[in-house]
């Protein structure tokens, strides 16, 4: 075999390789957005944050006495992916469309196949709850998902 | 003639494909998408798949009915890797709206993508050498029996 078509063959190859670390780096945080929509009984793919867990969670907000003080929120992340990630957090209260209270985020290294619980302290103070009173309270957030130090997509909820 | 069907018949596919099914696709799903992604009007979107499809069929014309070590190959190669750009920059334009303010830091990964392009167009280069010295392969001397 000549030496350019050996070359030929190794570049063939690494471009390959790279070609699939693309796709890999890229589906993690699309799987992780896009499984638990569709696989609700089973594990969900990729890098992502279990959402649908937090409106369990906010009962308290039913009841205008146990709302101010903290409560913990714990939500899902997962990483059922081979590349190690990063996940990361944090809920609003939205009344008319202005943020009155944000969280501090709360974020999770996660190595490959590895889940974990992103622990949100939510304490409303007592000034917040009080423009609370008879308002209709939205929840957003804002989620980071990091696949390694290659990407990093950040999604601000509800759109 | 099979050369020039292939290529007639790849520039159809490509432009079927890329011209005619994505924006009839993106146009069907387009109550699902705008709550993602703030598309441009239909007749806009339209017009850009009708004309990357179309450059897409000029590039797969001649990568199909020229053979590997022809210039016209090689104008296709590369005419394509150009198409591929704009076409995936036009696509990733539509992507910061659909994450909200934050958007997409993706530096690590457009290095991999640099690479990988630099990667394929060199894979490309030695490829049609090789395949211009298979064509053409040097006379053998002759041999004189003594």
């Amino acid at each position: 075999m000549n030496g350019i078509r050996a070359a030929k063959y190794v570049v063939r190859a690494a471009s390959l390789v790279v070609s699939i670390l693309i796709m890999v780096v890229v589906a993690g945080p699309i799987l992780g957005a896009v499984s638990p929509q569709f696989l609700t009984q089973q594990q969900p793919l990729g890098l992502g944050i279990d959402l649908n867990s937090i409106n369990s969670q906010l009962s308290f907000f039913h009841n205008s006495s146990t709302l101010a003080g903290p409560h913990d929120i714990a939500v899902t992340a997962f990483n059922n992916w081979p590349l190690p990630g990063s996940a990361s957090l944090l809920l609003k209260l939205i009344v008319n469309n202005q943020t009155i209270y944000q969280t501090q985020p709360a974020s999770l290294q996660l190595d490959p196949f590895q889940s974990g619980q992103l622990h949100i302290s939510m304490d409303v103070p007592s000034s917040v709850v009080s423009q609370l009173q008879g308002q209709r309270v939205g929840i957003g957030g804002t989620m980071s998902l990091a696949e390694g130090q290659y990407w990093t997509i950040t999604v601000s909820f509800p759109q | 003639m099979v050369k020039l069907a292939k290529g007639i018949s790849s520039a159809a596919l490509r432009f079927v494909v890329i011209g005619i099914a994505f924006p009839y696709l993106l146009e069907y799903f387009s109550p699902t998408l705008s709550s993602y992604v703030q598309l441009p009007p239909a007749d806009q979107v339209w017009e850009a798949f009708i004309l990357f499809g179309a450059l897409y069929a000029v590039t797969g014309f001649l990568q199909n009915a020229y053979s590997k070590g022809d210039y016209p190959w090689l104008f296709g190669k590369l005419g394509s890797g150009v198409v591929s750009i704009a076409f995936f920059t036009y696509i990733f334009l539509l992507l910061p709206k659909s994450v909200g303010s934050a958007g997409v830091q993706s530096t690590g990964l457009l290095y991999l993508i640099y690479l990988e392009v630099a990667l394929a167009y060199v894979y490309l280069v030695l490829d049609f050498y090789d395949a211009r010295r298979s064509k053409n392969p040097k006379p053998k001397e002759p041999v004189v029996a003594v």
